[in-house]
């Protein structure tokens, strides 16, 4: 209930904000060009997995070391921890490297980019490589639309770079009348309520603004100004470092379960750093003050110090964090769970199951039993049906006329929820049952795989069947209607009949008794293919309505013929030996085509 | 004394396939036995029922049981070379 309504609540705050304010519209505009630049980034990696930049990877990444090292120097280049934390989120989400690596990497990002304060401080530059976002643009999507995979590829990372700089551009924008408004000097407060307001204040600029670069800016303005203590001036570099996490948080939106865990751990470590910081500052201020002091930095040179202030608190939320690093990856694993899709798994396929011939048959037509079920209930589903109705006494063909349309049934989800994983574990488990090639269960254990399989095709045909049974069963044209609905009703009727023969306990003459239902089947799709001719004949419907008529009454007929043998195997094999007696005498295609030939020639 | 071991062990397992088979002979001819019976029960009811509808199901019901059966000694048959 409360899915339903988040949805439709979401979208109405946002048109309620885009029409109060435009500053909110271009802010908003910027997290969804943003976003979107993740997912262009994301599906760009992806492009390379399994090949050079994996290994490449790989080698960079191998030791936290390696990725830390990997985080320092990519942040020191690319002058931006946010850009390099959200990289290291795609890398995960694309599964080219561990989050042990991806933790590594934001450690290093996070020192790597107190080389900007450096820079701001010693030089006031700053590379811009945002400059390059709309060249990136442009060149990206040229080359997102060359066929080689590896340029594709390219083509979207560098799209997605574009994307991404551009989406925090268009948030820069939309912030930038808060910025105006922001004068440091109005909250000059001394002691640890001082440090506490600057550090929220350094959250809440970094967080405004999109970027620690630009709070660190404004915070040596400010201290070159006097309007704000050093103190003060450490807690807003403190404050820079949290806030940053921001950038982090929303590139994981998009991103999986990794992703966010990663976002996690970036907020955690700057969290706990800041955290550190605030509790310590004095005495780093102490320890700042000696290291400036060593190494020529004027006592009154707070710009400069401010750096290296920066840099020694990152240092210490390493030095503090990195013993801790595999508790982190235990930690987020345990809270971020990975969403396992729901899917059916085996029930009765165990290793004891496998050690007897008999149990090994027994536990195999167990799971095919499910097999079938999940199948019929596919099929009775895709064909707009109930299985009460199916299963009732009712009249089929009335039950069918009443619908006046079906609806899509996404059959393809159904089958690897339902059917998918119990498939693939019993083929597994009969060619892992070492007996099952010189023992007699052998045959029966084929079978029920062969049964399995006919009853994976009944549904990949009934798919095949599904788009053209939805567009004519609602269609305009009676006769279209009336064709597709006794198409419908047909195959209902085998299924009717095949539970109707399980109920009754499904003997031996009951399972023979079935080849009847595959001539009723064979003599059925004749007599379609003439009602198709006259039709055509009498233009009651095009040439193109009976060419897929044609085809679709074929796929009617595999759908029942496979429904029956499945049905045939999984009955029989309910008793020792049948099985093998039933395929003595079962009546295979072409037996079933002589009877049927027999049949038309004494009537 | 080896050589006679083996060979004793030998026959076991020949008797062995050999018990097999004839159980499935034996079980065959019981099917095949049961299908007569029931070829012949449809033949009464085929007789006896008036409505063509019915009269039409019924007889594709014994052609299919006189096919089942036909197939069936066919594999007895080979059983018993």
């Amino acid at each position: 209930m409360l899915k339903r309504i988040l949805l439709p609540t979401i979208i109405l705050v946002l048109v309620y904000g885009f029409w109060v304010s435009p500053n909110f519209k271009t802010i908003s505009a910027g997290v969804a060009i943003f976003l979107f630049g993740m997912l262009a980034l994301e599906e760009g990696f992806r492009a390379f997995t399994g090949g050079t930049l994996e290994k490449m990877l790989r080698r960079t990444t191998s030791s936290t070391a390696k990725s830390l090292l990997f985080g320092i120097v990519s942040t020191t280049v690319m002058q931006s921890s946010s850009l390099v934390s959200v990289i290291a989120i795609s890398f995960l989400s694309a599964g080219l490297i561990t989050l042990a690596a991806g933790i590594g990497i934001i450690f290093g990002a996070n020192l790597g980019t107190t080389t900007g304060a450096w820079l701001i401080a010693g030089f006031g530059l700053k590379v811009n490589i945002a400059a390059y976002a709309m060249p990136m643009l442009v060149v990206g999507v040229i080359l997102i639309f060359q066929s080689s995979k590896a340029l594709k590829g390219i083509g979207y990372i560098l799209a997605g770079l574009g994307f991404l700089f551009l989406g925090i551009h268009y948030m820069k924008d939309g912030f930038e009348a808060f910025k105006d408004t922001i004068n440091l000097a109005e909250y000059a407060v001394g002691g640890y309520p001082g440090v506490l307001l600057f550090t929220t204040i350094g959250i809440l600029a970094t967080v405004v603004m999109q970027s620690s670069h630009a709070t660190l800016v404004l915070t040596i303005t400010a201290l070159a100004a006097g309007q704000i203590t050093y103190e003060n001036a450490l807690a807003l570099a403190i404050g820079a470092n949290v806030g940053t996490t921001i950038t982090a948080i929303l590139g994981a939106m998009s991103a999986n379960e990794n992703g966010k865990r990663l976002a996690g751990a970036h907020l955690i470590f700057n969290g706990v750093t800041g955290a550190i910081a605030i509790i310590f500052i004095y005495q780093l201020v102490a320890l700042v003050n000696g290291l400036s002091s060593a190494i020529g930095i004027a006592d009154d040179d707070y710009t400069l110090k401010l750096a290296v202030f920066h840099s020694v608190f990152n240092l210490l939320g390493i030095v503090v964090m990195l013993p801790l690093l595999n508790f982190l990856v235990t930690f987020l694993e345990k809270y971020i769970p990975e969403k396992k899709p729901e899917v059916d798994q085996p029930l009765y396929l165990s290793g004891a199951s496998a050690e007897f011939p008999g149990t090994a048959v027994e536990a195999v037509r167990m799971e095919t039993q499910r097999v079938y079920e999940a199948a019929l209930r596919i099929i009775i589903d895709a064909l707009g049906m109930k299985k009460a109705q199916v299963l009732s006494d009712a009249d089929l063909d009335q039950v069918v006329a009443a619908q006046g349309q079906i609806h899509k049934f996404d059959i393809d989800a159904m089958y690897e929820r339902h059917i998918k994983g119990i498939y693939s574990a019993i083929v597994a488990f009969i060619s892992e049952t070492a007996f099952s090639r010189k023992e007699e269960s052998s045959a029966q254990l084929q079978w029920l795989r062969e049964a399995n399989t006919h009853l994976v095709e009944a549904i990949k045909d009934t798919e095949q069947l599904q788009e053209n049974l939805i567009h004519y069963v609602g269609s305009e044209n009676e006769k279209m209607r009336e064709v597709y609905n006794r198409i419908r009703s047909g195959i209902a009727f085998i299924i009717r009949d095949l539970e109707e023969t399980r109920g009754s306990g499904g003997g031996m003459m009951d399972v023979l008794k079935l080849d009847s239902l595959k001539l009723w089947v064979e003599s059925e799709q004749n007599q379609l293919n003439l009602v198709i001719t006259e039709l055509v004949a009498k233009s009651a419907i095009t040439p193109s309505m009976g060419s897929s008529l044609v085809n679709d009454s074929v796929f009617a007929r595999d759908i029942e013929i496979n429904l029956i043998r499945a049905a045939q195997v999984l009955f029989a094999a309910s008793y020792e030996n049948v099985v093998q007696l039933a395929q003595d005498v079962m009546l295979d295609k072409s037996d079933v085509n002589r009877v049927e030939h027999q049949a038309a020639a004494s009537n | 004394m080896k050589r006679n071991k083996l060979l004793k062990t030998l026959a076991e397992f020949f008797d062995k396939e050999e018990q097999k088979k004839q159980k499935h002979h034996d079980e065959l001819e019981k099917l095949l036995h049961e299908l007569k019976e029931k070829e012949a029960k449809l033949e009464v009811k085929l007789r006896e029922e008036k409505n063509e509808q019915k009269r039409k199901r019924l007889d594709e019901e014994l052609k299919i049981v006189k096919a089942q059966h036909a197939k069936g000694i066919k594999t007895l048959q080979s059983l018993e070379i």
